[in-house]
């Protein structure tokens, strides 16, 4: 049955791994959950493989929302992981990016739509130029960019919430940014009417159309291959006269308008979120970095593990309703993103199983 | 009855659509060197990884000390006491060699480590097989010769009975090779069973009791070295005769295509010049070889001249045109066409399919691509063009994920990739290292073709047989300079020998 699977013309290893890591994870949660509260477990269960249409519609529609942002990280971390750079300055980008695409909202003052498409564009700019740091000491100077970025990361939130205090987008009293004039949101080309009463609005659509346009770059271009060189091998890269340093800027810059885009849509929204006044990362940052391992790197299927673990948060809002603290949610999801990190390590184990069947030598394995 | 240390009998393992090992037998004694010999893809490393446990074969047996054994393993292996030197180490680059000696076979007392023993181990071991080493210093900080010693030191230290050498001479330099020479009969003369994969039909003869010669998977036969010339075994091997002359057109020498004029460029680690004031000329339809002893600039001359390294001062031209700040991608259009040193490293990326990396020098030109999109057709029909102009073999065609290909054939790919590419001068350097017979005198072939197309050829090689065969004109690097400028001809390898070591420098040098 594998070995069929395995030896089929398409590689289904990935999607395979990634499905696996995701049962385990609802199995953890599961036991995690029978630990906790035994009586309420299966209700616990079954909420969470529900929750997200807990209220219909309305419930179901707000995963879109959620969706969106994490999408958007899960692409950038995996474009920039197609150069072998690990971005973990997700959080940073995105508040930066936020913030930008709020004050710019907001300010413009050119009425909608065209006020929030510029806000936007000038949040993805942001992330962009937050990533452009890291990148430069990367490509130029060989700084590990796991550090660089994690500092920048700090750097960025307090800046962030620091100029937020500063600006006239913040709210005194309730120390957070303003509500988003109604008009200057994202559209929600009637989706509302569908989901009535939910936070829905066009951004999962466009993570979408995105996520499209990268396969194509990754797939169907020379500056895809140009990146994919670079990272499986620099030097090979270099070899045959590509500029792996600004190949890994451009990666790098790319990923982080991906994430700043995103900060962007998450503020823009209708869920009432607001920018806070206290100094807290934005961790859907780091939820990209979940969405893409557990997508293998892949832009469409970042489209469905990024929908995935929104749609399980979601469900997890509501498990208060059985009895269980909020806490046992964050246990699950973590489990649930800890596995994904493990399904690198299935998959790779799926391959060379199939390596295996295809009884290929190879030669570093004699030992 | 003999009694043999480790029997292979009528092993057959197949896989889907060949046959790896198709009813081989492989018996070696104590006291024996076997030579293992065959062609890349003949099944030397299928069968070597039955032995080692990581294959289960689908018929024969395999006996240790006349008694049959299940290997399931290579912790398994290394319990019987089979034990292999690798091709590539593995060691850790700032362990010390003692450290890196007995790493996994601790001993230990309470916990704590006891150097002290393990120490005295390891320098009786040494002692008694010769094996000169220093068991303090940093791995990182010897000698590939002597790194191999250390792998050789560790099986020693795990008590191995029958011990595996992987091609070991592929990475040595001609010294260093007549030393493991004498540290394999050493062993020998301990009573060890050793096997002994290569291609170099000198080292067999020079060194084997034994040898048996697969091809296509099959074995061909086992014979005594003594009494079997090295033509009869290259025959075995290849299963036809081989040509060890390179035949070559007279020469038609055309205008100067590549210069040098005073190339410098200082070490990255010493305080002096790897390249000390470089001059050389390569013209049209001639090869060019550069000879040396390994580490004497000439891998640092071809970075230079391909534009991988930035020389302090000094020109690169080409035909007339000084290049020497120009880019890298910008010289590949120019028209320098390179083999580079190190097919992992540079030559290839293993993980992306046969396809894209012979595209790997092409992709960005008008026919492959528009606006940026691939031209995927025209690149499938650059990779089967190439693929049968070359006679690349691989498992899934163009598909075929790089890292699966046998190492000849990796590097027919990037010979075929290079020619293919416009160009006016082919630099290559050791294209033939770790190959076997039939490959190499493919390799050979492609340089003299290019040679007699009119293009100017510029060969690195550490190998004096290959430098005497193929070369028009040979020059000698020593300590970063040019030492000699000789024609094949008109100097002996003696000769030859003596420059390389310094002791003697010619005249017209450039």
């Amino acid at each position: 049955m594998l070995k069929k699977i395995l030896m089929a013309k398409r590689d289904y290893s990935g999607v395979l791994s990634s499905l696996l890591a995701i049962f385990i994870g609802l199995l953890v949660g599961f036991l995690a959950m029978l630990v906790v509260k035994p009586s309420a477990a299966l209700s616990g269960l079954r909420l969470l493989v529900t929750g997200g249409f807990f209220n219909g519609l309305t419930t179901f529609g707000s995963v879109f929302f959620y969706a969106t942002p994490i999408v958007l990280c899960g692409l950038g971390d995996a474009f920039a992981f197609k150069a072998s750079i690990f971005n973990i300055g997700g959080p940073g980008q995105m508040h930066v990016g936020a913030l930008v695409a709020v004050w710019v909202t907001c300010n413009i003052g050119l009425g909608a739509p065209l006020s929030t498409i510029i806000g936007l564009l000038c949040g993805a700019l942001a992330g962009a130029l937050w990533a452009l740091i890291p990148a430069l000491l990367n490509a130029y100077k060989r700084v590990n960019i796991i550090i660089t970025t994690i500092m920048m990361n700090y750097i960025g939130m307090y800046l962030a919430v620091d100029i937020l205090k500063k600006s006239n987008i913040f709210d005194n009293t309730k120390n957070q940014s303003i509500n988003v004039p109604r008009d200057l949101r994202v559209a929600r080309m009637g989706l509302d009417k569908l989901f009535v009463g939910s936070a829905i609005d066009c951004g999962f659509f466009i993570a979408v159309i995105i996520a499209i346009i990268l396969w194509f770059i990754l797939e169907k271009t020379t500056f895809g291959y140009e990146i994919k060189a670079v990272g499986k091998n620099r030097d090979a890269a270099d070899y045959a006269g590509i500029d792996a340093k600004k190949t890994i800027v451009l990666s790098v810059l790319i990923s982080g308008a991906l994430i700043g885009l995103g900060g962007g849509f998450m503020y823009l929204g209708w869920a009432g979120k607001y920018l806070l006044g206290s100094n807290t990362q934005l961790s859907e940052g780091f939820t990209g970095i979940a969405v893409t391992m557990l997508a293998n790197n892949n832009p469409i299927a970042c489209i469905f593990s990024g929908f995935f673990l929104a749609y399980l948060t979601q469900s997890g809002s509501y498990m208060q309703a059985v009895g269980f603290a909020p806490e046992i949610v964050k246990v699950i999801s973590a489990v649930v993103i800890y596995c994904s990190a493990l399904s690198r390590l299935v998959s790779e184990y799926l391959r060379r199983k199939k390596l295996d069947y295809l009884g290929r030598e190879q030669k570093g394995d004699l030992r | 009855m003999e009694n043999y240390a480790i029997e292979m009998l009528n092993i057959t393992k197949r896989f889907p659509g060949i046959v790896a090992n198709d009813n081989i037998t492989l018996q070696v004694k104590y006291g024996e060197i076997h030579a293992l010999l065959g062609e890349n893809g003949a099944g030397k490393s299928t069968l070597m990884s039955v032995l080692f446990g990581l294959y289960k074969p689908e018929e024969g047996k395999i006996l240790l000390d006349g008694e049959e054994v299940k290997i399931t393993n290579p912790k398994k292996a290394n319990e019987l006491g089979i034990g292999m030197v690798h091709q590539h180490f593995m060691q850790i680059k700032n362990f010390t060699v003692l450290e890196n000696i007995i790493l996994g076979v601790e001993t230990t007392k309470n916990g704590v480590l006891q150097m002290d023993e393990a120490r005295k181990k390891v320098v009786k071991l040494s002692e008694q097989y010769g094996l000169k080493i220093d068991p303090d210093a940093m791995v990182r900080d010897i000698t590939v010769g002597q790194q191999q010693r250390v792998e050789i030191l560790k099986m020693l230290y795990r008590d191995c009975k029958i011990l595996i050498f992987d091609e070991p001479t592929a990475v040595l330099t001609p010294q260093e090779i007549d030393e493991l020479m004498v540290i394999m009969r050493n062993l020998k003369k301990e009573g060890k069973a050793i096997i002994f994969i290569t291609h170099k039909l000198d080292e067999i003869k020079a060194v084997s009791d034994k040898c048996t010669v697969l091809r296509l998977g099959k074995c061909i036969g086992t014979v005594d070295t003594a009494t079997t010339t090295t033509h009869q075994m290259a025959e075995m091997m290849v299963g036809r005769e081989v040509n060890f002359h390179v035949d070559k057109a007279p020469q038609k020498l055309g205008d100067v295509i590549l210069s040098l004029r005073d190339v410098k460029l200082k070490s990255e680690i010493a305080d002096k010049y790897v390249l000390n004031g470089v001059s050389f000329d390569v013209h049209a339809g001639e090869i060019l070889c550069i000879a040396g002893v390994e580490g004497n600039g000439q891998s640092e001359v071809v970075k230079v001249i391909s534009g991988l390294l930035q020389q302090e001062s000094g020109q690169i031209l080409l035909k007339g045109k000084d290049i020497s700040h120009e880019s890298r991608r910008q010289r590949i259009i120019d028209g320098i066409s390179y083999v580079p040193e190190d097919r992992h490293k540079h030559g290839v990326i293993l993980d992306n399919t046969l396809e894209e990396n012979l595209a790997l020098k092409k992709y960005f030109l008008p026919e492959y691509q528009k606006n940026g999109v691939i031209n995927f057709k025209a690149r499938r029909e650059l990779a089967d063009k190439l693929i049968d102009e070359f006679d690349i073999r691989s498992s899934e065609g163009r598909s075929t994920v790089t890292r699966s290909m046998s190492g000849g054939n990796q590097q027919k790919a990037i010979v075929a990739r290079e020619i293919d590419a416009e160009h006016d001068v082919l630099v290559a350097i050791q294209p033939t290292r770790g190959l076997d017979v039939g490959a190499i005198e493919g390799i050979h072939a492609n340089l003299v073709a290019q040679r007699d197309a009119g293009k100017a050829v510029l060969l690195v090689s550490f190998d004096l047989e290959e430098v005497m065969g193929v070369s028009d004109r040979i020059i000698v690097f020593y300590e970063g300079e040019v030492v000699a400028n000789v024609r094949p001809e008109d100097v002996t390898v003696n000769e030859l020998g003596l420059y390389m070591a310094g002791s003697k420098k010619g005249e017209n040098l450039c």
